[in-house]
Order: structure tokens, then C-alpha cells, then sequence
């Protein structure tokens, strides 16, 4: 007889905790994170979904009844409306600089300027609100009209709030509520989807999003080459900035899961990767605050889902130094059979087929890699499949033969 | 020409190197000589890092220093009216789509300690570009700077460009970085290729005595 939504809801979730806890399942589980790649499939533009919800939710709905994976991914499309209403500089997208069927693209800069390090560790609040802000939201740029809020005693209130009359700074909140709405419309699509999703019979793989705090400082405010020079020229203005980012990070890590009532809490990672520090810096910078949230998060019974950009095998001895059973981690490239040795027994592995093999390879090429990592990553457990990166352009023809394969091959016997 | 200044480039040693060029430039050594010292240090770092003894930071510290530097050497580069200041107009710039300004800005200070006006258009610079800056400059020399393989097709676009509007033949090309060679001079069609911030040099050097033009 056919199986239930309900049980294979609850048999998927089974299998994925089984899996994360490192104890062999009955088969691996196959869990690709799909960003673009409903949408190309579906006939829509990434400038489609990014102006209608319902065109993204609908697109990802489709996909994952259409292949039957283990667990889902919720449309990966940032609502365009709310980054237009905001100027957002921080990414191109459709209609801003970049084609309607291509993804976004990053722009970096130095939003956080090398001598904003005071400004920012003696009052991070003033500072996001009248400096960083204003500089990544050309919408709100008027902030920097406004007073520091800690003026704001008796009189200095008058004066503090007068501040907010200006017409500019008008515009500034008008912006802001607006996008606001945007962004809570955006949030309760993906809310729904979930649920939807739930009863369908398939749990969302990823619960909250955080950035490791050397990021939060590298990413989107120093940005690479400033942080790079800071190791040299700052290093102990970076390092104590690192330290600040710390705690809101894990805080942020247990909102957005909790929010989400789904424990695995995503960390891109970007700037730690093989050939961008030496081993000196990863060790002094990037690994010991990254270390202290994943055991925050683990001590609050959430899971870490660390997923690692680049490529990661130099770093992998620091890695393995974490709790049994507890961490997930995803690699883009990475010697695997180094990464199963130090690693397994440690901590779940996931990643690593390449998406050019989706993209330009036959289901046959798809199978064959699969087949290996199978053999050496699934070997005890501990074992999710998924492409190296999140997939936009692919064969559907390949996605079908990784995951019908996944289900075949994977089988602990 | 003593080691100090390439060692503390190679070594990362901001504050050093800057300790030395001021030295430098108080003891008389010119401006070219300083330059080259600082391109032999950077090539240093380019070797450890393809080595993988250096790291992505590091090359970007290299850069740093070298623009650090800079700085203090431009104000004693040739200036017009002295002797070793010959005036030939180049165009310089990283072609669209590339964003490696590093060989780009090394051989523009190497020309510019040389007494070359270098109108440097930085990275990611359209066809277009270099074609309106020709006409308002009236260089005769145009350097162009290409790392990634997939933006050679854009250095065939700005020699077409040229031919079609009747350029070609009035300036001379040089293409430098590290994916150039013959085949790419073929196929694009310009005149020179090279690799190698020295030879680059070289070619203009040798391209001005051909021509003797374009100069103020």
C-alpha cells in the first residue's frame, strides 16, 4: 500500500537524524539544495520569481513532487520589490545590472571602511543604523542625517527626534516600512511553504541561516580585500570586531531556527577556503569563533550545517575537532577520501558532485561519480548526497539519475 | 642595487619597505630603479604563491604595499620639461570583464618612472573606451591587459573596433598577461604579446624608437 504523507514525513525526518547522528539508515539520504534550478525547469526567469512569490513557490513545490527527494529546500529567490524599495547595492539582480535568467551577483566593497573599527566597537547599533545602512541601502542614506541615539536624554530628546522631521530622512522610514511589508509577505510565503511541504510528506532540510562571524566582518562590510588587510595592518581591531559578531551570531542562529522549528541551521562559508588564508590565519581568525557557535548551537540541541565554498581539504584536521555526531558538513571540492577518513565517525559529509556534471554530463557520468562517493562517503553512514553547490542550470534528465540512482545504489544492506 | 627593498616586498614588510624607498629617494636613486626593485619583489610573491607558499591574503597585502609605495615614488617619477621625461602618450587598461589590475598597474608605474603619460583607464574597460580615449589623447600606444581566457574575444573586438573606424593602422597594441601568446596575437590581431612586465617595457621602448610618435 502506498505510504502516507504523514509516515514519510516522519520516515524522512528518521533518516536524516539517523544520518546526522552518524548511525547507518537504510539507505543514504539524497537531499539536493535546489536554488534556480525549479525555476529554469518550471519555464521561468529568475526576474519572474524574484517579483512573484507565488511563480517561486510554485516552481519549487513542482520540483520536489516532480524528482522525489528526501527533504526540501524552500525557494531560494530574494523578493525584488523589497531590494528595489531599498536601493539595496549589495547585490546585482534581474532588471539591476544582471539578465532576467541569471542568478544574482555579489558586490563587494568596503561598506565597512578600515577606519570605521572604533566607530563600530564602541556603539555597533549607531554604527549599522548611520553608517552601514546608509552606505548598502542607497535608500537610506538620509540616516546619516540623523543624531546618535544616546544624545537622546531630556532635551537632547527634542533635538534627537527633530532629526526624523527631515524630509529626507521622511523618504529614508517611508523606504523602510515598504520594504518592510515586502519582506514580512516574503517570509510568510516561505512559512507557508514549509507547511505546505510538511504535509506533502517532505521536511525542509535547512531551518536557519548564519554567517561564520569572520564573514559577517569579511562578506558585506570589510569585504575581501579589507579583511585581508586587516590581518596585517589590524589585527587586533579585526579580532576583537570577530569576537563582537560572536554571540549576535549564535543569537541569530537560534532565532532563525526557532522561528523555522527546524534545528539545522545553515553557515556559508566563504572566506576561510583553501589558498585565501594560510593556515596561521585560519587558525588565528577564522576557526576559533567559528568553533565557539557551532558548540553554542550544539549545546542548544541544533545542528550545525556547515557549508563550505571552495575548496576545503587543508582545513579539514581543524574541523574534525567538534562533538561526534552533532555537525553536518557540505564540501564544494575537497579530497574525499581524506575528508571520509578525518571526518567519518565524526560528523555527517554531504556535497561535492560537481554541478558542470549536471549541468553538461550525461545521467550515465551522473551515476558514476555518485556511485563513488556512495562507495566512499556512504560507507558506515553518515552519508547525504548532494551536488557541490546549490544548482541553479542542470539537465533535469541528470537530477532524476542522481536521485533515483541515490535511492538504488545507496542501500545498506 | 642592494636586496633590502625587494626582500621587505617579498616579505610582507609594509612598514620596511616604506622605511627604505624614503631612504632611497633621499640617497638619489631615480625613480625607475626604485620601481624595478618593487617589481622584482612582487614577482617574488607571485612565485611563492604559485609555489603555495603564499595565500590569497598575502597577494593582496603584496598589492597594498606596492600602492603604499607608489605614492611616495609618483611625485618623482619625470616630470615634463626634464630630461628623462619623454612624453610618449599610452593607453593603459585592464580590457571588460577582467578585474586583475596588478600586471596592469605594475607596468604603468614601470612607464611612468620612465618618463612614458600613461592615461591609465583601470580594470574592466569596454572597447569602446580605449577607442574614445585614442581620439581625445591621440595616443599611439595602446597597452592592454587580459588574465582571464574568456575575455580574449573583447581584445578582438576593440582591434575590430579600430579597423572600423579607421584607428588601426594610426596605433600599435600591446597585449599583456598571463594567458597571451602567439596564437592569441593572431587571433586577435594585435601587434604585440607578452607576459613579462620587463619585456613589456622593452616593447614600448622599442615600438617609441620605431615610431618616435605620439608624444607631447
Amino acid at each position: 500500500m502506498r505510504k502516507q504523507p504523514e509516515e514519510l514525513y516522519a520516515e524522512r525526518v528518521k533518516r536524516f537524524k539517523d544520518t546526522i547522528e552518524l548511525k547507518e539508515t537504510d539507505r543514504v539520504v539524497v537531499a539536493p539544495l535546489f536554488q534556480f534550478f525549479p525555476v529554469f525547469h518550471a519555464g521561468y526567469t529568475v526576474k519572474d520569481v524574484m517579483y512573484d512569490f507565488s511563480k517561486a513557490y510554485n516552481a519549487a513545490k513542482e520540483t520536489i513532487l516532480e524528482f522525489d527527494p528526501d527533504m526540501c529546500i524552500g525557494p531560494l529567490a530574494y523578493p525584488g520589490k523589497a531590494l528595489e524599495l531599498l536601493k539595496y547595492k549589495l547585490l546585482k539582480w534581474p532588471g539591476h545590472g544582471v539578465k532576467d535568467d541569471k542568478s544574482y551577483q555579489f558586490v563587494e566593497d568596503e561598506y565597512m571602511r578600515s577606519d570605521d573599527y572604533d566607530h563600530f566597537l564602541d556603539d555597533p547599533s549607531d554604527f549599522m543604523f548611520r553608517k552601514y545602512l546608509p552606505r548598502v541601502c542607497g535608500a537610506l542614506e538620509p540616516l546619516t542625517m540623523t543624531t546618535s541615539a544616546h544624545d537622546a536624554t531630556w532635551l537632547g530628546l527634542f533635538s534627537y527626534v527633530a532629526m526624523f522631521g527631515q524630509p529626507g530622512v521622511i523618504n529614508a522610514l517611508e523606504a523602510l516600512t515598504k520594504a518592510g511589508q515586502e519582506f514580512l509577505a516574503w517570509y510568510g510565503s516561505l512559512g507557508k511553504f514549509n507547511m505546505e511541504m510538511k504535509e506533502l510528506g517532505y521536511p525542509n532540510m535547512v531551518g536557519g541561516f548564519a554567517f561564520a562571524p569572520f564573514d559577517v566582518i569579511g562578506d558585506t562590510m570589510r569585504g575581501t580585500t579589507g579583511i585581508m588587510l586587516d590581518m596585517y595592518r589590524q589585527p587586533d581591531k579585526l579580532l576583537k570586531a570577530i569576537e563582537k559578531v560572536t554571540p549576535w551570531t549564535i543569537e541569530t542562529a537560534i532565532n532563525s531556527a526557532k522561528a523555522a522549528g527546524n534545528p539545522v541551521v545553515m553557515f556559508a562559508l566563504h572566506k576561510g577556503a583553501d589558498g585565501f588564508l594560510s593556515p596561521e590565519q585560519y587558525e588565528t581568525f577564522y576557526w576559533p569563533s567559528l568553533k565557539k557557535v557551532m558548540l553554542a548551537l550544539i549545546d542548544e540541541g541544533l545542528v550545525p550545517f556547515i557549508y563550505s565554498e571552495g575548496e576545503y581539504t587543508t582545513r579539514l584536521e581543524l574541523l574534525a575537532d567538534v562533538p561526534k555526531g552533532k555537525v553536518i558538513y557540505h564540501f564544494e571540492r575537497v579530497d574525499i577520501y581524506k575528508a571520509k577518513e578525518i571526518l567519518g565517525g565524526i560528523a555527517c559529509l554531504t556535497g561535492n558532485v560537481p554541478n558542470n556534471l549536471l549541468y553538461t554530463g550525461t545521467p550515465e557520468d551522473v551515476k558514476d561519480y555518485c556511485r563513488e562517493l556512495i562507495d566512499v562517503w556512504g560507507k558506515g553512514g553518515g552519508f547525504i548526497l548532494d551536488a557541490a553547490a546549490v544548482i541553479d542550470e542542470a539537465k533535469a534528465e541528470n537530477i532524476k539519475a542522481m536521485i533515483d540512482f541515490t535511492k538504488e545504489y545507496g542501500v545498506y544492506k | 642595487m642592494s636586496n633590502d627593498l625587494i626582500d621587505a616586498i617579498a616579505n610582507l614588510e609594509e612598514d620596511k619597505a616604506i622605511a627604505i624607498v624614503r631612504k632611497k629617494i633621499e640617497d638619489g636613486e631615480t625613480a625607475f630603479d626604485i620601481v624595478e626593485q618593487c617589481r622584482k619583489g612582487v614577482e617574488i610573491v607571485g612565485k611563492r604563491y604559485s609555489e603555495g607558499k603564499y595565500y590569497l591574503s598575502d597577494l593582496i597585502m603584496s598589492e597594498a604595499i606596492l600602492k603604499e609605495v607608489m605614492t611616495i615614488i609618483e611625485p618623482h617619477f619625470p616630470k615634463n620639461g626634464t630630461e628623462s621625461y619623454n612624453g610618449i602618450k599610452v593607453i593603459m587598461g585592464t580590457i571588460e570583464g577582467d578585474i586583475h589590475d596588478l600586471g596592469k598597474n605594475i607596468v604603468t608605474y614601470l612607464l611612468r618612472s620612465s618618463g612614458y603619460c600613461v592615461y591609465d583607464l583601470g580594470v574592466d574597460v569596454p572597447p569602446e573606451k580605449f577607442i574614445e580615449t585614442i581620439k581625445q589623447t591621440g595616443a599611439k600606444i595602446v597597452g592592454v591587459c587580459v588574465l582571464l581566457n574568456f575575455c580574449i574575444g573583447y581584445v578582438k573586438e576593440l582591434v575590430d573596433l579600430l579597423e572600423e573606424t579607421g584607428l588601426r593602422e594610426k596605433v600599435t597594441i600591446v597585449v599583456g598577461g598571463y594567458p597571451v601568446d602567439e596564437q592569441v596575437k593572431e587571433y586577435t590581431g594585435v601587434d604585440y604579446v607578452t607576459n613579462d612586465a620587463v619585456r613589456g617595457l622593452e616593447i614600448f621602448d622599442q615600438i617609441t624608437a620605431l615610431c618616435g610618435n605620439g608624444h607631447d
